[in-house]
């Protein structure tokens, strides 16, 4: 049971890994699109400069589920696990059943992949197994289950879910911010910051994007905090961690929460909390003052894609300042550290 | 001893380096030789070779991500250790306890 839950984990971590360049790729080149040919005009046509680079970033970003259960499921079965994967995640897109559809069915597909190699299989039929028993029979299986069994159940989840956000209000609303923006700042990258990134990803693909404002801005905390404790409180730094400066400043503005790592790994008690409370402020802001934000990942650089950059910029100061204040309050000057 | 390793964590860029690292200090601070296979964004990065796992102890594997490649260990199953990348950085200790020291 343990050994399961572990394999899925390590499933759900593969299927974001692979899933990010995606991500990335597709979200920064509909926003430059945007941003270049306006946000009417390039979804309107298809020729054109904006236009071209608008519909790329889209064609990118139409990958992101069927590679992630593709690589769920590859995860769990292997190399002949990809293909059943990946039709599930197609499925799972065109049934409405989104991100959880396509975990559910990557997961599974890895499954029906797993036993089929076990099933038992005279000598001289052996080579049929990867180049013909296992693709045709887990890709019907998988058709089967995401499509029959599993598909309005989950096209019924995901809109219940949807629903549930849209109707929460006030304080649920910024409790959800706090949950969402501390877990985003705990580890930084890690599998808690992934998970409520899949959140947010997983509402986004289905059309609610207040989650991704607060994903966003809970991310760029951790970083930008550090970045701003080293300006303000210089003693307290080394000078090798002050040579960081820079990057951390700009890691935040790109959304890589990883460039707080450095420091956080060395003094978890100290930085960890820090971070986690501020990332719950900006989240929590970003919920009140009803950001949304419609690309999946890049920080600053596709602020406008955002309702209100103004807001986004309040939401994201405020909680760097909580976390940076927090920071010199309690970290001692490097002498007397250790 | 000589000790190889394969790290990998899901965004690859920060710890899957920082547990190549770690296992890499453990092992020089400890009077063992290393080398660390890293998972990364880029993908793989200083290859083990067959000559590597071969002549290796023990193989550890800090991953959170699935092994690429994984076929290339099947034939060395108990040389193999397993842990994950967040508990290699936080403990290194555990390297040693994994390799029954």
């Amino acid at each position: 049971m343990k050994e399961t839950a572990k394999e899925i984990k390590s499933a759900l971590l593969s299927g974001v890994s692979y899933m990010l360049p995606f991500v990335v790729a597709g979200g920064i080149l509909v926003a430059i699109g945007f941003a270049g040919g306006g946000a009417v005009a390039v979804t309107e046509s298809e020729t054109g400069f904006w236009s071209r680079i608008f519909w790329w970033g889209k064609d990118a970003f139409g990958l992101m589920i069927p590679i992630f259960a593709a690589y769920v499921a590859y995860s769990i079965g292997d190399k002949p696990a990809l293909a059943a994967g990946m039709v599930s995640g197609v499925i799972a897109d065109s049934i409405g059943g989104g991100f959880l559809a396509a975990l559910v069915g990557g997961i599974l597909a890895g499954y029906v992949v797993k036993a089929l190699k076990k099933l038992p299989i005279p000598i001289m039929l052996k080579s049929l197994m990867p180049t013909v028993i296992i693709p045709v029979i887990s890709v019907l299986v998988m058709g089967f289950v995401m499509d029959i069994v599993i598909g309005g159940p989950f096209a019924v989840l995901n809109q219940a879910m949807l629903d549930m956000l849209s109707g929460m209000s006030g304080s649920s609303l910024i409790l959800l911010g706090i949950i969402q923006g501390a877990m985003l700042a705990f580890d930084l990258g890690g599998p808690v910051n992934k998970a409520a990134y899949a959140f947010a990803l997983a509402t986004m693909e289905a059309g609610n994007y207040a989650p991704m404002a607060a994903n966003f801005v809970a991310s760029m905390v951790p970083p930008l905090a550090i970045g701003i404790a080293m300006i303000i409180a210089k003693k307290k730094f080394t000078e090798e961690e002050r040579s960081s400066t820079a990057g951390c400043i700009v890691g935040a503005f790109a959304m890589i929460s990883e460039f707080a790592i450095p420091f956080a790994a060395g003094r978890p008690q100290l930085y960890v909390p820090c971070f986690v409370a501020g990332g719950a402020v900006s989240a929590a802001l970003s919920y009140i003052f009803g950001l949304t934000m419609q690309a999946p990942h890049g920080g600053l650089f596709v602020a406008m894609l955002c309702n209100n950059v103004l807001l986004l910029i309040v939401a994201l100061l405020a909680g760097a300042a909580v976390s940076a204040g927090l920071i010199i309050a309690f970290k001692k000057a490097p002498e007397e550290d250790e | 001893m000589y000790i190889v390793g394969v790290t990998s964590c899901a965004t690859g860029i920060a710890h899957t380096y920082m547990a190549a690292e770690a296992i890499k200090k453990i092992c020089k601070k400890n009077g063992h030789k290393a080398k660390v296979e890293t998972q990364g964004a880029m993908g793989l990065e200083n290859q083990l070779s067959a000559k590597d796992l071969e002549t290796a102890d023990y193989i550890i594997f800090a991953n959170d991500v699935k092994i690429t490649k994984s076929e290339r260990f099947d034939a060395y199953k108990d040389k193999i250790r397993q842990t994950s990348p967040h508990e290699v950085i936080k403990n290194p200790d555990i390297i040693l306890q994994l390799i029954g020291q």
